[in-house]
């Protein structure tokens, strides 16, 4: 066994702080306006990160790849993040372009690849509708094809990014009288097209999201992914990408994290009595407890992409190191916020909120991630399906 | 990175599950307890080296990692085997860093040593693991670590009656009995013992994750046997997800105590932090999957009648040899959150 863990990225680091400080000025002003608007992507900084070719980085040329190195690129990405800058929205194109690239048509892979490369074309994702959500296979919006087009109608929910996406990647159902998994088929149609309207949906976390409404929406069937009717093996391919960017142990770069800040607080701040907060020994006995299990948050992410690197496909590390961090990083935001008593709650408009408000603010968008992504539930069931054998618990159907 | 055991490591591990399938079964702990010591169990761990398995070649040792140690110790925790293992193998190790040759041939020909992991108060030390049993005894007795050597048959007093059937008594450092060796004094007697007390909270933790493993094992099988409403209770959500919550968080503690072993093979600053850790996590985790198991096993998991009340009862009892866990928590905040 070897548990050391190597700074791929260390030698880039300084040349990716360089680089982001010469190209990407306005990076605060557009934190800013993400806080605001909610929109986890910044349209200009994204089109200067395509011009740049670090959209591209890792890209074959013939689809509009790139020179720059893929560490380096990585190395850009951590310095991005760590600015608290979003790019939800390129991940969910990534996912999108990488499963074309996977079992798109040639047609697909020379004209969407590179628009995406090039920041142009971003993709939001419409899987989940009113009525389904983990059991996405039972979407019922409705593609009926006309002649060398496909018309759709349904309703799609948490179509994040659709307000200022240009493209959805929509699953549809092609064929409801079959088994729900057999008559399902994927499209990407432009969101500029007649018949669709997009309504805001605001959440706790302060992202905004949306729901669409399609009525008699056309798309060509060049724009169709994958077979007609098989919807399903693509969704296969696009949500292996997206549990892939669930994020890696990192633990390199990425400065203090919410419980070391807020025990430095607790060192340094006095209570009404004129205690240091540090001095109650229940402050201190649940921020180690919090540092031990976010250790072992460490230890499971640190497993599962190991088991990614080896090829594993059973789907047991990566369910393990979801299901443990994200309902972990809900109960620790819970015991942080305790600590940082009465003023906790105060956003960051407050102006003398502890620590800017950061906890409150992880702790709303943290609410989310036990639900996206698969749930914790869905996790459950991989873990006693999988790991320890139990028969599946819910009606095949 | 490389979370697989080595050929030689497998080849460990896959010897003593193997020794105590046959040597550690259920009967056997059953007629071990109140006592929880099986003397023909410990010859046999004696003989395979297992108590010396990380003392140097030189002073009879196996030359060993503590890696390999913590892989002893899950396989014994798997079985709640009734020997004690932790304290003798952190003793034994300590013996060896001190050069205590002569105490250290006798636990190679089967003596048992232990460590009092609390201090002396009036002159005895309360409730030293494996106290009943020990033929070396282990104490920081003010500024000087002692060795106290006892002779004839064990065990050398009776057993303080306790839940989690371990072999506890009370160790007085004075009176007759034993031969009194000094160790080691001042910094070095307070540092060794401060490592064994470390080593024993990373070998307990190891112990206690094969402890919660095999109570998840046990109860995986009993819910899919059982039946209730016409199917295997395992079929249900409230327990599936519930076990796969303790499967996970069972996951975590494995690698944290592996990496806790490791750190302390390489030698890494974090080593000392990183078994307490452990020790800390597997003491709750093992607690929250026997205590799930029981509750999963219905009535019958009430009763002394199936193995998982075997496991339950040290889960709970082990860890507690060093006192509350709180004071643990307490102790390691200034360590992982140090100010400037």
């Amino acid at each position: 066994m070897d548990f050391t863990v190597v700074d791929a990225l260390a030698e880039h680091r300084e040349a990716a702080r360089a680089w982001v400080a010469e190209h990407l000025p306005d990076l605060a002003d557009e934190v800013e306006v993400q806080r605001v608007t909610g929109d986890y992507l910044s349209l200009p900084i994204h089109r200067r990160l395509g011009a740049l070719g670090w959209l591209g980085a890792g890209w074959p040329k013939e689809y509009g790849g790139s020179d720059m190195g893929v560490p380096f690129a990585n190395a850009i990405e951590q310095e991005i993040r760590s600015a608290g800058l979003q790019i939800a929205g390129w991940r969910t194109t990534w996912f999108v372009i990488s499963t074309i690239r996977d079992i798109g048509t040639e047609a697909q892979k020379r004209e969407i690849i590179p628009a995406a490369l090039r920041g142009e074309l971003v993709v939001a994702l419409g899987y989940t509708e009113p009525d389904s959500g983990s059991d996405v296979a039972s979407a019922k919006t409705r593609a009926e094809r006309d002649g060398d087009e496909w018309v759709i109608n349904g309703q799609k929910m948490f179509t994040t990014h659709a307000n200022f996406a240009t493209h959805v990647f929509m699953l549809t159902r092609t064929n409801p009288d079959v088994p729900k998994h057999k008559g399902l088929t994927t499209f990407l149609v432009s969101l500029d097209s007649p018949g669709i309207e997009v309504h805001p949906v605001h959440t706790l976390g302060g992202e905004r999201t949306n729901a669409t409404f399609y009525t008699d929406v056309r798309t060509p069937d060049t724009l169709r992914v994958g077979e007609v009717d098989g919807g399903w093996a693509v969704m296969h391919t696009a949500l292996v990408y997206e549990r892939a960017a669930g994020g890696g142990a990192s633990s390199f770069g990425d400065g203090p994290s919410s419980w070391e800040r807020v025990a430095r607080w607790a060192q340094e701040t006095r209570t009404d009595d004129g205690t240091r907060v540090w001095d109650d020994a229940t402050v201190r006995e649940r921020l180690v407890r919090v540092a031990i299990e976010e250790e072992v948050t460490r230890m499971l992410l640190l497993r599962s992409s190991w088991a990614n690197e080896r090829g594993d496909m059973s789907g047991i590390p990566g369910a393990a190191a979801k299901l443990w961090g994200k309902v972990k990083a809900q109960e620790h935001d819970h015991v942080l916020l305790d600590i940082l008593g009465t003023e906790a709650v105060l956003h960051r408009e407050a102006g003398d909120a502890p620590l800017g408000a950061v906890v409150e603010e992880v702790f709303r968008a943290n609410v989310v991630k036990t639900v996206y992504g698969g749930s914790s539930e869905i996790m459950r069931e991989i873990i006693a399906e999988r790991q320890l054998g139990l028969p599946k618990a819910r009606p095949a159907r | 990175m490389d979370l697989d055991l080595s050929d030689e490591q497998t080849l460990l591990r896959d010897t003593f599950a193997a020794f105590l399938a046959k040597e550690a079964t259920s009967e056997r702990v059953r007629a071990a307890e109140p006592l929880g010591f099986d003397d023909a169990l410990w010859g046999g761990l004696t003989e395979l080296g297992a108590i010396t398995l990380a003392v140097p070649v030189a002073q009879g040792g196996g030359g060993g990692t503590y890696l390999d140690l913590a892989l002893v110790a899950q396989e014994l925790g798997r079985r709640v085997a009734p020997v004690p293992f932790a304290e003798a193998a952190a003793a034994a190790n300590l013996l060896a860093r001190v050069g205590a040759d002569e105490l250290l041939a006798a636990v190679v020909d089967g003596a048992v040593p232990t460590v009092a992991l609390r201090p002396v108060v009036e002159r005895r030390c309360r409730l030293v693991p494996a106290g009943a049993v020990a033929d070396i005894v282990v104490v920081l007795d003010g500024e000087e670590l002692i060795a106290l050597r006892r002779e004839g048959a064990r065990p050398h007093v009776d057993a303080a009656p306790n839940f989690g059937s371990s072999p506890l008594a009370d160790v007085a450092v004075d009176g007759g009995g034993f031969a009194r060796t000094v160790l080691a004094t001042g910094a070095e007697a307070r540092r060794e013992h401060d490592a064994a007390v470390t080593e024993w909270r990373l070998l307990l933790a190891a112990a206690l994750d094969g402890v919660r493993s095999a109570a998840l094992d046990l109860t995986v099988e009993y819910v899919k046997s059982r039946k209730a409403f016409g199917v295997p209770i395992g079929w249900f959500q409230a327990i599936q997800h519930r076990l796969a919550d303790v499967a996970v968080a069972g996951d975590g503690g494995r690698l944290l105590v592996q990496r806790a072993a490791w750190a302390r093979d390489e030698g890494l600053p974090e080593a000392d932090d990183l078994a307490a850790m452990a020790f800390l996590f597997l003491a709750e985790v093992a607690f929250t999957t026997c205590a799930e198991g029981v509750q999963f096993h219905g009535g019958y998991g009430y009763t002394l009648e199936y193995d998982i009340q075997l496991y339950f009862r040290r889960a709970k009892a082990w860890p507690l040899a060093l006192g509350d866990p709180a004071r643990e928590y307490l102790r390691l905040a200034p360590r992982l959150y140090p100010e400037d």
